[in-house]
Parts: structure tokens; sequence; C-alpha cells
């Protein structure tokens, strides 16, 4: 009896076993990156970009194959592609999606949102938009080629860990669209000279791209958003006959923001405390002095602090928020109404930017 | 009319803190967070507090009535409304019972089929469950008991990561308090009431404690470690997702889980998925063991025997239950009458008790 019972369960286990399709790695063509642009009419040129690994000829070859289709939801895209592939195409392993210029002004919600929908696809995804056409920015010549899928993270990764873009990704991304006080960014890439650049950021208000910013903007904006520990920007320094440029790193950025009076309009006052390190210079300062290094804070500080209220600014006139002053004021207010928020007070708001400039070492020279 | 089970097949009282607390956290965690904030917003962990201490009061409430009446559920029913109205309404609890466990048993299936395998039918998992199912439950309440055990300790470790996704978590979302009007807070607490049940199984598995007065203690206790998880877990969820977008994820706790990487694993939520059977398995387990145990009181038959007719209704009906909507619809009914069970009937059940006593000491 007992022993029956024991062949029975591994009988069920065995059979069961063979319910299901498996999909088994070779099998498949995984996608790592996928691109959307406009095409006639109210459709999308679609492209998915996905490696290939040679079965015959030298060993460990790799290929990147791209196939691009026309069609009106990214799930019906890859079904389509699927009708002209060798291999089923899945999205387990997808990187990187990138949208072109005109689809990013018109919205990227319902694509973004298809994403999220499929659970084989994970959250930290990097979303990114192009300068002009998403699919030709990909498109590269042999050699280039072959490593685009893994390029196109690694250069977005790497540049959020170490540089100047601020941390992204396709759930930061969402929190940011659908929050009532805060509005979403994404890294801005461009193709130049048969070569993959991060340009910046993109400014997106509520899906729709509405603005930009640039790498230097991007250096201040990363630590006016979360403070940071990393990034390097130069500056240039007025000095008796012409300028001399510095260069600093960030060591170590805190930033804190109080909203010192609600009544008429609300005041922030945004403190930056910046810890940082002189990596480089053209030659006109002494570093030994006391007198330079001052001069070299004051100067950077006041730099800082004026591009960071000229942003502010141009935030405030494309009517967007992607610091999220809406986040802090709804946190220190019992009758948050975001139509309001929007419409009257954000335009009113007063920022003032305090910046405290510490410049630690400057390097193993004099 | 006292049923007296032996020693031999009885628990310690501590076990009334996993049978509470294993009972309580189950598929409900995977997505409780959504359904809450849609009443409730940014202040739903205040809710589900107010839905703990409403609760805990009915677990104090189930313990007068099982102190008092000396019995399970099914003698209690006898005692106070006679043998013809009082089985039938046993029996309606064990329909109850039953149902709960196919319902949770199919919403996993189901998360397994959209998350894991798309193209998995409904009965292969379901043949499997049923068959360990049946192994557990004919092994007698100390073995369920075991399941529980082990449903309790070995997912505590999942709790710790899921305060991981924190990396992201923006704590200015939660302020200020209680912006929320306090009937929403209510009305979200009403919602929350539904993740802790599973306690009202304590009316059927009472009589297996030793000391039953004194297991009360542990009661609480499991239970209110239930409510510290629900509520930290709330935190968590309220803190790493915009509020319109915690309203369109089904299931908040799975897509936490996306966020999670580890060196060796990239994606967090298939192990997650896959722990989660371990939490669900003593879930299932104890309402066929309650639900059989049911049968044998009020049927002159074999618990071995009732347990076989669930187990083959639990072949033959979880499949029937196909789509998304069906399992939503049954969701619904089920934490429909699990509440009113809970909040109404239990309240009700303990006042008869009281005004018989009263009764009876006057004659």
């Amino acid at each position: 009896m007992k022993r029956s019972r024991a062949v029975l369960a591994i009988c069920t286990f065995f059979f069961l076993a063979g319910c299901l399709q498996s999909q088994v790695i070779d099998d498949i063509s995984l996608i790592q990156t996928v691109s959307f642009d406009k095409a006639e009419g109210n459709k999308l040129r679609y492209t998915v970009f996905y490696p290939f690994f040679v079965e015959q000829g030298k060993e460990s070859e790799i290929g990147m194959e791209h196939r691009s289709i026309i069609s009106e939801t990214p799930e019906e895209a890859r079904s389509l592609l699927n009708t002209r592939s060798q291999k089923p195409l899945r999205y387990g392993q997808l990187r990187v999606v990138l949208f072109g210029r005109e689809v990013a002004e018109e919205g990227v919600e319902q694509y973004v949102k298809s994403f999220y929908r499929n659970p084989r696809i994970g959250n930290r995804v990097f979303l990114s938009a192009a300068e002009g056409s998403a699919g030709k920015a990909l498109r590269f010549k042999e050699g280039v080629k072959e490593r685009i899928g893994m390029y196109f993270s690694d250069l977005i990764e790497h540049n959020m860990d170490f540089e100047n873009i601020p941390e992204t990704n396709m759930h930061l991304f969402l929190f940011d669209l659908y929050s009532d006080g805060k509005d979403a960014f994404l890294p801005l890439v461009k193709r130049e000279d048969n070569e993959l650049k991060l340009i910046g950021l993109g400014l997106f208000d509520f899906d729709k791209m509405v603005g930009t910013l640039d790498m230097d903007q991007s250096f201040i904006f990363k630590l006016l958003l979360r403070g940071s520990d990393k990034g390097t920007s130069q500056f240039a320094i007025p000095k008796e006959g012409g300028r001399g440029y510095v260069v600093i790193q960030n060591i170590f950025t805190d930033v804190s923001y109080d909203l010192i009076t609600k009544d008429p309009v609300p005041e922030f006052n945004i403190h930056l405390k910046m810890k940082g390190e002189i990596t480089d210079h053209t030659g006109e300062f002494n570093l030994e002095k006391e007198k330079d290094i001052k001069k070299i804070e004051t100067v950077v500080q006041d730099q800082i602090k004026t591009v960071s209220k000229n942003m502010i600014q141009q935030f405030k006139e494309k009517e967007i928020d992607p610091l999220g002053f809406g986040e802090k004021y709804r946190s220190r207010t019992r009758n948050w109404k975001q139509k309001e928020w929007k419409e009257t007070i954000y335009p009113e708001m007063k920022v003032n930017v305090d910046v405290n400039l510490e410049i630690l070492q400057s390097g193993a020279i004099e | 009319m006292s049923v007296k089970v032996k020693e031999q097949f009885q628990v310690s009282p501590v076990m009334a803190f996993f049978l509470i607390h294993a009972m309580q956290v189950g598929i409900g965690v995977l997505g409780y967070q959504q359904v809450i904030a849609k009443v409730s917003g940014y202040d739903s962990w205040i809710s589900i507090l107010l839905a703990g201490i409403m609760v805990s009061i009915l677990i104090s409430i189930i313990y007068y009535l099982l102190n008092h009446g000396r019995d399970d559920v099914i003698g209690i029913h006898k005692a106070l409304f006679g043998r013809w109205a009082g089985d039938t309404l046993s029996f309606l609890f064990i329909i109850y019972l039953f149902i709960l466990g196919i319902v949770v048993l199919r919403t996993y299936i189901e998360i397994v089929q959209v998350w894991v395998f798309e193209d998995l039918p409904t009965w292969v998992l379901t043949i499997l469950a049923a068959y360990f199912l049946y192994y557990a439950v004919s092994g007698g309440f100390r073995a369920v008991t075991g399941l529980c055990v082990a449903g309790v300790f070995i997912p505590s470790v999942i709790f710790f990561i899921l305060l991981m996704p924190l990396e992201y978590g923006k704590f200015l979302n939660l302020l200020p308090l209680f912006k929320t009007s306090f009937d929403k807070l209510m009305l979200g607490a009403r919602e929350s009431t539904l993740s802790f049940l599973g306690f009202e199984l304590l009316l059927l598995f009472y009589p297996f404690l030793k000391e039953q007065r004194s297991s009360q203690k542990w009661a609480q206790i499991g239970h209110w470690t239930s409510v510290f998880v629900y509520v930290v877990l709330m935190i968590v969820t309220l803190a790493f997702f915009s509020e319109p977008q915690l309203k369109m994820t089904i299931w908040p706790t799975l897509t936490l889980f996306k966020i999670i990487e580890f060196p060796f694993v990239e994606r967090f939520e298939y192990l997650g998925i896959s722990i989660w059977m371990v939490i669900v398995a003593p879930n299932i387990a104890m309402t066929f063991w309650a639900a059989s145990r049911g049968m044998k009181r009020l049927f002159p038959m074999k618990q071995r025997s009732a347990v076989i007719i669930l187990t083959i209704l639990t072949v033959v009906v979880t499949p029937l239950i196909e789509d998304r909507e069906n399992i939503d619809t049954f969701n619904d009914i089920i934490s429909k009458i699990g509440f009113w069970t809970v909040l109404v009937y239990i309240p009700f059940l303990c006042l008869c008790q009281f005004l018989a006593e009263k009764i009876r000491k006057k004659e």
C-alpha cells in the first residue's frame, strides 16, 4: 500500500512535468534593446535588437541583429516580428527602451504601461529618449553593432553610478510620471560620428517630453534632486587677462529643502552642502594658497547658484516640476489640490538657493 | 455534549501563535496594498492598525465564546440552536471553509500563471497541490500545525528581503499623517479586515489546544505579529510607489520583489513566488483540515474519508474557476462572507451564549 502510493506520487510528478512547453535558452532570441519611432499614420516603427550566437565557425562569436516593424502596440509588434525571425523573440532580458524624439513628445505612457504590465520585464529596465530618430541612433556598422545591446545599458548605468546622470529606471520613471507632485525625466542620447552619446536629460510633462537639460545642467540637477556623491563638472574662473578653468569632482553633496513660508506664496530654501576635489585646472591657480582656493570656491558657488536658479526658472516657465517641489509642499499641507498647485501656486513659488562648497583636496601634486 | 480530544492529538498553547499567524498571512499579502490604498490612500497603514485592534477584540470574543461553551463551534451551535438549526449553520460554516481553501489555491495558481508559466493548465498544479494537501491533512492536526510552524519560519527571511526596496523609498509620501478623512480610514479598515481573516478557524481547532484558556495570550501575539508584518510592508509599499501607480498595480508585493536584485539572481520575484507556496500551503491545509474535522463531527464518517472527498472535490472544482474575472468574483464573495461572519455572526453567537448562560442560571 505504502509503496504503491509512493510510485503513484513519483509518476504524477513525472508526467505532469511534461505538461509545460519548455523554452530552452539556446532556442530563443532575447531582445536587449527596443526602440520606438513615429511612422506614417498613427503607427509606430518599432525596432528590436537582439544578439545571436554563431552556430558554426569561430566559437563564442556573437552577432547583433535588428528587425523593425510598423505596428500599433509593442506586443503586437513582437508577434509580427516573430513571423520574420529565426527563433522566437522574448522580452526576458530587455535592458533599454529608447523613444525617438517625436514619440517622446507625443506621449509615452501607453508604451511604458505595456512594459509595466508584462511580468517578464524587470522594473530596472532603463528608459531613454533619443535626439532624433531612435532606430537610426542604434543602427551601427559592423564592429560597433555587435556590442550595442550591453553597450547601451552599461553606458547609462555607469553614467548613473559615477557621473552626471541621476538615478533612473522604469520604476522611478513610473513613480514620477504618476506622482501628483513631481514630473519625470529620462536620459537623452544622440548619435554622433558613429558613436552613441549621452547628451543630458529629457524633461517630461506627464508623459510628453517638453524640454532638455545638457550635461552640465544635469550635473547640478542631480545634486539638487537627491544629493549625490558622484559627478564631475568644469567651471570657468575669471582671471586677469582671460579665464582659467577648474574641474571639480563632487565627493559628497547633501541637499535639503526648507519650506520657510506658505503664505502668501510658498518659499523654499535649498541648502546645497558640497564637498569637492579639484581634479584638474588650466594652470593659473596656485592651489597651495588659501586665497586662490577661496576664490575658486566663491566663484563656483555663485555659478552653481545661478545655474540652479535659471534651471528652476526654466522649469516654472515650462510648468514642469522634475525636482518635486510639489511633493515637498504636499507633505506640509493638509488641503493639497494638485490642480491648484500646478496652475496657481507653483508658478508663483519662490526658491532661494544657498550653496556651500568646500574644496577638500587637489590631487597628488602642487 | 462537549468533545474531549485525546492529549496525544493536542498541541501546546504556544502553537496558537503559529496557527493564527500562519492562517492570517497568506495569499492576501501579495496584493492587499492596492485594495486598501484605493480607499484610504497614503494613510492606509493607519487603517490596518485600526483593523488590527478590531480583530484583536474579535479574537477575545471568540475566546469568550469558546471558553464558556467548552466546545468547538459545532458543539456550541448544537447547544444553542438545537440539532437541526445548529447543524445547518455548522454545515454552512464548513462549506465556507472549503471554498476559502479552494479560492486561496486558485488565486495562487493564477499568480503562477500570470508571473511564471503562462501556459500552465490549472489542473496540473491543482493535482500536485491536492496530492500534497491530502498527505498533509491525513497526518492529522499535529501534522498541519507542523506545516504552519514551517510556514512561519521558512518565509520569515522574505520579510527582511522585502525591506530592500526602501532603496527607492520616499517617506515624504506618508506625510502629512491623517490627511484621509476618518470615514475613509474606517472603510479602509474594513478592507484590511479581509487580510486578517483566517483566525476564525480557532472556532474549530480550539479543542486541540492544551491549556485552552491560556492560549489566548499566544493567539493575540500571533495576531499582532501579523499586524506588524502588514503595517511594515504597507509602509514600505507606500514609500515605494506613487499613489496612482500603486492603484494600478494588482500585486504590489510582487512588484516590490521585481526591483530586488542579487548578484546571483537578477529577478527575485520568481524565487519569491516559489517560496510563497510555503506560506500558502499551511493556509489551504488548515482550511481543509478544519472542513474535514467539521464533516466528521456532523456526519457519521471518518475524517480520512472526509479528506478524500474534499480532495476529489478540489481537483474537480478548482480548474472550473477560469479567468481573472471569475477568480476576482470568488475572492470578493468569499471575503464578504468572511467579513460578515467574523464581524457580525461571531459577536451574535457570543451574545447568544451569554444570554443562554443567564437563562440557565435563573432556572
